[in-house]
């Protein structure tokens, strides 16, 4: 088990990016603090020592997006979050940013995903397809895929 | 036009963990890595607690076997058929052994080991009535030596109970004589290789009968003994010669 200091080093080194991925995928703050929890809780029992930041990284990525997955899935929240209760978070995003956003969050989750990691984390098609144990084939479909739905939602004011 | 990379970075940049989400997971982290090290230390020591735990079984163990197993009383009965029960301080016979071969015969037969004193005694008694040794004329010694007289006086009274009880379930009437002997005596008795019993009726004869010798005289019952002995007195009193009088050495009646 990871001491407090590795902890506290995990949380100022990639609190951010796991709650970019909450973000993507929960829309309920009270599940964001669960899964975010969560994600740092793997973090601290994982025994294995990692080969780099960069793997680290990697590695709290993937899990994240399985938390935010297995939340959705769950039986449990699916009898108990109405509809009433999911709205979109309290972060300020500028009126031209907003049709991006909504045409990002229209897109399927593993779009999403491949959008996020690839447009904003920077990672290759083929990185990503490590994050995601998916083929680099797959990971770019995906991508073609995100973009071409991304275009035709925004029409004029696509720039990919 | 600017590129679809600078838009996603424009809207993700504002999404930031929250100082209060930061806060409270390191606060759940850290307590749940306090909680797991203090289970580490316990399961450290547990090997140790497992080891002291059987320490204590084993001792405790060791204290009731020997506890069980150490005697407290013994019971001889001698109706010619001559057996020793070892009770325990809980009343348990934990050994049994005979003073003649008639006695091992009845022993062979019935199975003592861990009965209750009382319970014992009745299966005794309903062998050798199965084996013909009672009759009208006949007497059933039965003697008690424990170290205590607490102890002594309740397995005494006891024991009356018990063969009153099988003289009636068995339809007997036998002469019964349940007393009390000294250590000394039941070494005594243990070193001539006879019952208290018989030692102390063999030690009255010889005191009114100077020809007898002790050997000669174990071959005879307890009941003969004491005839011959009440008849040695008898005759010692004709002869005007005096006697010892009627009681037994070294043994006292309940």
């Amino acid at each position: 088990m990871r001491s407090e200091a590795e902890a506290n080093r995990a949380v100022s080194l990639y609190a951010d990016t796991v709650r970019r991925i909450c973000f993507m995928h929960l829309k309920n703050m009270e599940d964001v603090e669960d899964v975010f929890q969560d994600v740092f809780l793997k973090y601290i029992l994982h025994e294995k020592t990692f080969e780099s930041d960069a793997h680290e990284k990697a590695w709290l990525i993937r899990v994240a997006v399985n938390a935010c997955r297995d939340m959705l899935r769950s039986p449990f929240r699916r009898r108990v979050c109405s509809i009433e209760d999911i709205g979109y978070e309290p972060f300020y995003v500028q009126e031209s940013e907003g049709e991006l956003l909504n045409c990002i969050f229209s897109l399927p989750d593993r779009y999403r995903d491949v959008i996020y990691l690839f447009y904003y984390e920077g990672y290759s098609a083929g990185e990503i397809a490590k994050i995601m144990h998916r083929k680099e084939n797959t990971v770019y479909t995906w991508l073609n895929r995100a973009r071409k739905a991304l275009k035709e939602q925004l029409g004029g004011d696509w720039a990919g | 036009m600017i590129g679809l990379d600078k838009r996603v970075a424009a809207i993700f940049d504002r999404v930031q963990a929250e100082e209060a989400l930061r806060k409270k997971t390191l606060c759940c982290l850290c307590g749940e890595i306090a909680q797991r090290n203090g289970r580490r230390k316990a399961r450290q020591w547990r090997p140790v607690a497992v080891c002291a735990a059987l320490l204590v079984c084993l001792l405790c163990g060791g204290y009731w076997q020997n506890l069980y197993f150490t005697p407290s009383a013994y019971i001889d009965l001698d109706i010619n058929p001559s057996v020793e029960l070892t009770v325990n301080s809980l009343g348990r016979v934990i050994a049994s052994g005979a003073y003649n071969e008639e006695g091992e015969e009845i022993l062979q037969r019935v199975n003592l080991r861990h009965a209750k004193y009382n319970k014992a005694v009745e299966s005794l008694l309903a062998e050798m009535d199965a084996a013909g040794y009672f009759s009208a004329d006949t007497l059933l010694s039965v003697t008690v030596q424990a170290g205590q007289k607490e102890e002594e006086d309740t397995m005494l009274a006891s024991l009356e109970m018990t063969i009153e009880q099988c003289s009636k379930t068995h339809h007997y009437d036998t002469i019964t004589d349940v007393f009390a002997v000294t250590e000394e005596v039941r070494r005594c008795a243990h070193e001539k290789q006879v019952s208290p019993a018989k030692y102390l009726a063999i030690q009255q004869l010889l005191a009114v009968d100077g020809d007898a010798d002790f050997e000669s005289c174990a071959q005879h019952s307890v009941h003969e003994l004491q005839r011959l002995a009440q008849e040695g007195r008898n005759g010692k009193e004709e002869s005007g010669t005096g006697g010892h009088g009627h009681g037994r050495q070294g043994g006292h009646h309940h």
